[in-house]
């Protein structure tokens, strides 16, 4: 049937980000020991007390195993073999983007995100992560003037301390699991952010995360911390070069909103998959969590999920303040051999919080999409509320769509309800669109991106623009 | 507009079509003229839907043989979408719903594929938007269904009238209404009625499929024609249709043996 | 996980698979690995996922390595209301002849001792028996093995149909003279198009462990209906059952439970012809520190077939609830239509209920829905009962009957089904502490 041919071919929509930027880069041996997180530290000038976090990290992760329980099928990392830096050369410190590296600007411009054009646009502050380090922030100085921290990593260590050891590994600790201890151990960059009291970011903070040099993991970590009253949205973008190995990206997120405060994190994610046999792509392994620490605080994490050749995230949110808010919200479409395995945690342990879990995962080719996802009510979580709706797409019969929620529930008050559903595109609705005169390939474009719609909705304009994009699908919706 | 060869729309020769192996039509002969009302009726089996669909092109009805000529082209040749672009339009009798998209951007995208497919410029939203309103009051249709997912939650009749109205915004050659009477009500039915009467005009034709006489009261036809049995028994003006709504079918029984020879 | 409690039960269950291998039944292969397997994974710990909300502990620590003495004595209940035209009487894991009555069995049903076979050779009854049960790492499925001894076979042949009879099958546990376990094996083979009806019983007594399995196999458009009561007051039991339906068959099981200290009901039903159906239903209530755990596995491995699962359970005081309900549908099973509920109320704080609905899906043409909830009783409906003059208990019980009953409503014998009803009601407390 024709209809199956165009389906595939509209899965198949070739990985548009696989070009490699020549810049030099300044990346250390493979291999990992105690020497080589000094020599990180000792790169990146970080004051002791950081060193003595990483060595606890590392030192808690040797006696770790690599984990094996999610759904998916991989090749056998060989920890020994990753470079555990790389840094575009010449390291030195920046003033402003005109010092960066003009291969690197125009890496970021291909990708759709020029900084020098970021400048002159309003609404997105964007803090570019190019293999292991941050390379550019743009808007620092008017965020600042509103007393808004958005910075990389590494200048928030030096710029910030008291507030980077306060909240460091305060929701995601380093014994959490075992990329989580990796990447605490050996982190390179990332970005951090801090909204001060009351102070409602005035724009869009986005990231742009590129892994480049060959042989390299890219290890960041991203903390947001939103003060009282405060709010801010967050995006994250990543992409990477056709390899034919499997890169690994273990990343750590932490987020932290205090009373009355909104975090809203969003990412469109596009890793280089691998080819149409499997062969190469990243692995995107990371530990994604937030803590409603606050009373009324919310944190809604949004993702689209395309790339990787094996995903494995279950942003989560921990909801300890009082009537506190947790949503998750994500597309993850999986193709040739990718095989996702993503969801969420929702920890309710305050008094009347209330979870949202709305996940749409699309399986073509070969691919496998795994659900998974805990809804954990603790004993004193009075009147909590949780709903959650997984809905699969099946498109072709060699893929595979899976369903795993946990639920355990300890409160006798608390309402949670969970429904599952899969599907494929009915012949008949083909049809029906056909008759209107509507091709089958624009058909299932938009029976897709109808299927997705809850999910994009909750993206900022911009970015659900490119999710929809990455779906290969038209815009819906500015008619009425 | 009529010469001295009055251009045929559609004609339907010696059709032959099977579901699944099963033969359901015949040998069934159709000429249409534009600006015709033609009505197909008969008992139920009698291959009325299955015509219906043949003439859209949905691909799991089988043409054995015949032909089924289209203005100047071979209409068997044709995707169903292509038809749909060439001014045929069909009325389902159970449209699908499409949960996630909205009705209105629905019938955009379709709008702008049959607009493409004529070469014609497409219809930016604002101006959509105006043509939608014009129609909207044809057929009776709350603005708010717009905005809902195509036909998703519809009661019957809105599904019916949604149907109308689309029709009115392609804007076809031919259209076609697959048992459009089927679950309404006596308003509804009237509602529906008008809207397709408002869009009778010289150089359209429609094939009303329909099993009781009752929306032809409604939508008055040129020809009424009885199928059995997978061909067209007999064929006269609109007093057939009260005949058969007095008589019923059952006497398509007793003349089905000397039916061959009635022509 | 091999501990020290592991090495206890090793050593009991050694001494029993020696002196059952004496025999000459033709088990002895099944029995020495039964008991290898215990021997090398012992009972799962917390950490193993498919254990993850049950706990062994007191289970594996306490006395029930040995094994229950012989006992003819069955523990006082009210009998069920049944019109069975074959009682069959198991105590302590033996097949009691004096006690059951199979008088009434015509020809087209035959049902006798697994432990006949020692006396009478049936390769083919052994074959079948070897070929139900998989030798994996079952913890329970290894004791079985190595302490298979008794049980009872039931085969129906397709001739003399008409209406089914109902056979009862009623386990027995008496632990009133020392704690021990008994382990009970069951086959069913039902021939191309049979029908048969099977009301099977739990009762038990004092410290026990009931570890009972079925094999079972339907032929083409055979028809098994399976009720199971778990009557209250029942200390551990393990019930595990493998069903392999061919083409056109159907299997109806229903499940109640009220008041175990632990129940495991694990049902594994494999769809391996077309045009197959399965109806998974259960009702259960459970309070004080009791365990109920369902844990269901339907192998859709071919097309066209069906399966409806419903669960409902009501959960008081400290108790605790686990529903894992994994549906898969291979690559070949187009056309499924699997739909699978589970919901659970929650009376009181210190309750819990675990849901673990799992969908794992490989063909694209199917419909698979599951739907969970977990939450208290309906508070306008509380209300509205007791605003009509209803007390708070009372209501409580009206509208758990109503939640529960939903579940029994297909129940062919409304007598049955009434009793069942006002089993699970009186189990639900009511002396208000578990008000919310």
């Amino acid at each position: 049937m024709s209809e199956a041919k165009e389906l595939q071919d509209l899965a198949d929509k070739e990985y548009e980000f696989g070009f490699v930027t020549d810049v030099e880069s300044d990346t250390i041996a493979a291999g990992l020991d105690e020497s080589t997180i000094h020599e990180i530290s000792r790169r990146k000038n970080e004051p002791d007390w950081l060193l003595e976090f990483r060595l606890k990290a590392y030192r808690h992760w040797v006696t770790m195993e690599d984990p094996c329980w999610a759904k998916v099928d991989r090749n056998v990392i060989d920890y020994q073999e990753i470079s555990y830096y790389s840094a575009p050369k010449p390291k030195k410190t920046l003033d402003s983007l005109d010092e960066v590296d003009p291969e690197l600007l125009e890496t970021f411009e291909k990708l759709g995100i020029s900084l020098d054009e970021q400048k002159r646009l309003t609404g997105v502050a964007v803090d570019a992560v190019f293999d292991s380090v941050s390379v550019a922030t743009t808007f620092s100085d008017k965020l600042a003037d509103l007393g808004i921290i958005f910075c990389s990593f590494s200048e928030a260590v030096a710029q910030h301390p008291e507030l980077i050891r306060q909240y460091l590994g305060s929701v995601v600790p380093y014994t959490d699991n075992f990329y989580s201890a990796l990447n605490a151990a050996v982190f390179s960059d990332g970005s951090f952010c801090y909204i001060p009291e009351g102070v409602r970011c005035p724009m869009e903070l986005s990231t742009y995360f590129r892994i480049n040099a060959a042989g390299t993991g890219q290890f960041e970590r991203t903390l947001i911390v939103a003060a009282e009253r405060s709010t801010v949205s967050y995006l994250e973008g990543c992409t990477a070069p056709m390899r034919d190995e499997n890169q690994l990206h273990a990343a750590v997120v932490e987020l932290v909103a205090l009373e009355d405060a909104t975090i809203k994190y969003s990412t469109v994610q596009n890793w280089y998959p691998g080819d149409a046999e499997g062969v190469g792509g990243i692995y995107n392994f990371v530990t994604k969590r937030g803590l409603c620490k606050g009373d009324r605080s919310k944190i809604s994490w949004t993702q689209v999920e395309t790339g990787s050749a094996i995903t494995w995230k279950y942003p989560s949110c921990i909801l300890l303040g009082e009537e506190s808010v947790g949503e998750f919200y994500s597309v993850a479409l999986t193709n040739n051999f990718q095989q996702a395995d993503t969801g969420t945690k929702m920890i309710h342990i305050g008094k009347g919080t209330t979870s949202t879990i709305v996940s749409k995962g699309i399986s073509a080719g070969q691919g496998q999409n795994t659900y998974r996802g805990l809804v954990d009510v603790k004993k004193g979580a009075e009147g909590a509320r949780n709903f959650s709706q997984c809905d699969s797409m099946l498109l072709g019969d060699r893929c595979g769509a899976h369903t795993f929620p946990y639920i355990e529930v300890r409160n006798p008050t608390a309402k949670v309800e969970h429904e599952a559903t899969t599907s494929k595109i009915g012949e008949d609705q083909i049809f029906y669109c056909n008759q209107r005169g509507i091709s089958t390939e624009d058909a299932v474009s938009m029976i897709v991106n109808g299927f997705c719609k809850e999910v994009f909705r909750e993206l900022p304009m911009e970015f659900a623009v490119e999710a929809q994009k990455l779906l290969a699908v038209s815009l819906e919706g500015s008619v009425g | 507009m009529s010469g001295k060869k009055e251009e045929m729309l559609l004609d339907v020769k010696d059709l032959h079509a099977s579901v699944e192996g099963t033969e359901i039509l015949r040998g069934l002969d159709l000429q249409v003229k534009p600006g015709e009302v033609h009505a197909i009726m008969g008992p139920n089996g009698s291959g009325k839907s299955t015509f219906a669909n043949v003439l859209s092109g949905r691909e799991e009805y089988q043409v054995d043989r015949g032909t089924v000529q289209y203005r100047d082209l071979d209409l068997l040749e044709l995707s169903a979408d292509e038809r749909a672009c060439e001014g045929i339009f069909m009325a389902f009798q159970y449209p699908v719903s499409i949960p996630g998209i909205s009705n209105a951007y629905f019938l955009r995208t379709a709008l702008n594929s049959v607009r493409r497919y004529r070469e014609e410029s497409e219809v930016d939203a604002v101006d959509f938007l105006e043509l939608i309103r014009s129609k909207t009051d044809l057929v009776g249709i709350d603005e708010k269904l717009l905005h809902r997912s195509v036909n998703d939650g519809f009661s019957g009749g809105e599904k019916k009238r949604n149907e109308i109205l689309q029709m009115a915004v392609l804007d076809p050659k031919l259209a076609i209404l697959d048992e459009t009477d089927s679950g309404l009500d006596i308003d509804a039915l009237r509602i529906v009625a008008e809207g397709v009467n408002a869009l009778r005009r010289e150089d359209r034709a429609f094939i009303v499929v329909t099993h009781y006489q009752r929306l032809l009261d409604h939508i008055v036809p040129d020809h009424v024609h009885v199928l059995s049995d997978g061909k067209i028994v007999r064929s006269g003006d609109k007093t057939l249709a009260h005949e058969l709504e007095r008589e019923g079918y059952s006497w398509l029984e007793a003349t089905d043996a000397s039916a061959g020879s009635n022509s | 996980m091999v501990t020290e409690a592991t090495e206890s039960w090793t050593e009991a269950v050694r001494a029993i698979t020696e002196r059952l291998n004496e025999s000459k039944d033709g088990l002895d292969e099944r029995r020495t690995g039964g008991l290898e397997r215990f021997q090398m994974h012992g009972f799962p710990g917390r950490k193993s996922e498919e254990w993850r909300y049950t706990p062994l502990s007191g289970l594996v620590d306490g006395g029930c390595h040995q094994s229950l003495s012989t006992s003819t004595s069955v523990p006082q209940h009210a009998d069920l209301p049944l019109d069975a035209i074959a009682r069959v009487v198991l105590i302590n894991g033996c097949f009691q002849e004096q006690l059951s009555d199979l008088s009434a069995l015509g020809d087209a049903i035959k049902i006798g001792s697994i432990a006949a076979l020692r006396n009478e050779s049936n390769p083919e009854m052994v074959n079948f028996l070897c070929s139900s049960f998989p030798e994996d790492d079952h913890p329970f499925g290894s004791l079985s093995d190595a302490m298979l001894d008794d049980g009872v076979f039931i085969e129906v042949s397709g001739e003399g149909s008409g209406e089914p009879g109902t056979v009862h099958v009623l386990h027995a546990f008496d632990g009133s003279t020392g704690a021990g376990s008994a382990h009970i094996t069951g086959l069913v083979r039902c021939a191309p198009g049979s029908r048969l009806k099977i009301v099977e019983e739990v009762r038990s007594t004092g410290e026990v462990l009931g570890n009972i399995r079925w094999g079972m196999s339907l032929g083409d458009d055979a028809v098994l209906d399976r009720i199971r009561v778990f009557r209250p007051g029942c200390d551990s039991v393990f019930h595990g059952t493998r069903v392999t339906q061919n083409s056109g068959s159907q299997f109806h099981d229903l499940v109640t439970c009220c008041g175990s200290n632990l129940i495991r009901n694990e049902i594994h039903a494999t769809h391996s012809g077309p045009g197959c159906h399965v109806d998974l239903l259960g009702a259960y209530v459970a309070r004080g520190k009791e365990v109920v755990d369902h844990h269901t596995t339907i192998e859709h491995a071919v097309e066209d077939c069906t399966s409806r699962e419903i669960y409902r359970g009501v959960l008081s005081e400290k108790s605790r609830g686990v529903f894992t309900g994994m549906i898969h549908v291979h690559q070949d099973a187009q056309r499924t239509d699997a739909v699978q509920s589970n919901d659970a109320i929650v009376l009181s704080r210190d309750a819990e209920m675990n849901t673990r609905p799992r969908l794992e899906i490989y063909a694209d043409d199917v419909k698979c829905t599951h739907g969970a909830t977990v939450g208290e009783l309906d508070d306008d409906a509380l209300f509205y009962l007791r605003s009509r003059g209803i007390s708070l208990d009372e209501a409580k019980k009206l509208l758990v009957r109503a939640f529960t009953s939903e579940v029994l409503a297909g129940m062919e014998s409304s007598q049955l089904r009434e009793f069942i009803i006002e089993e699970l009601q009186r189990s639900i407390p009511g002396d208000g502490e578990s008000s919310s």
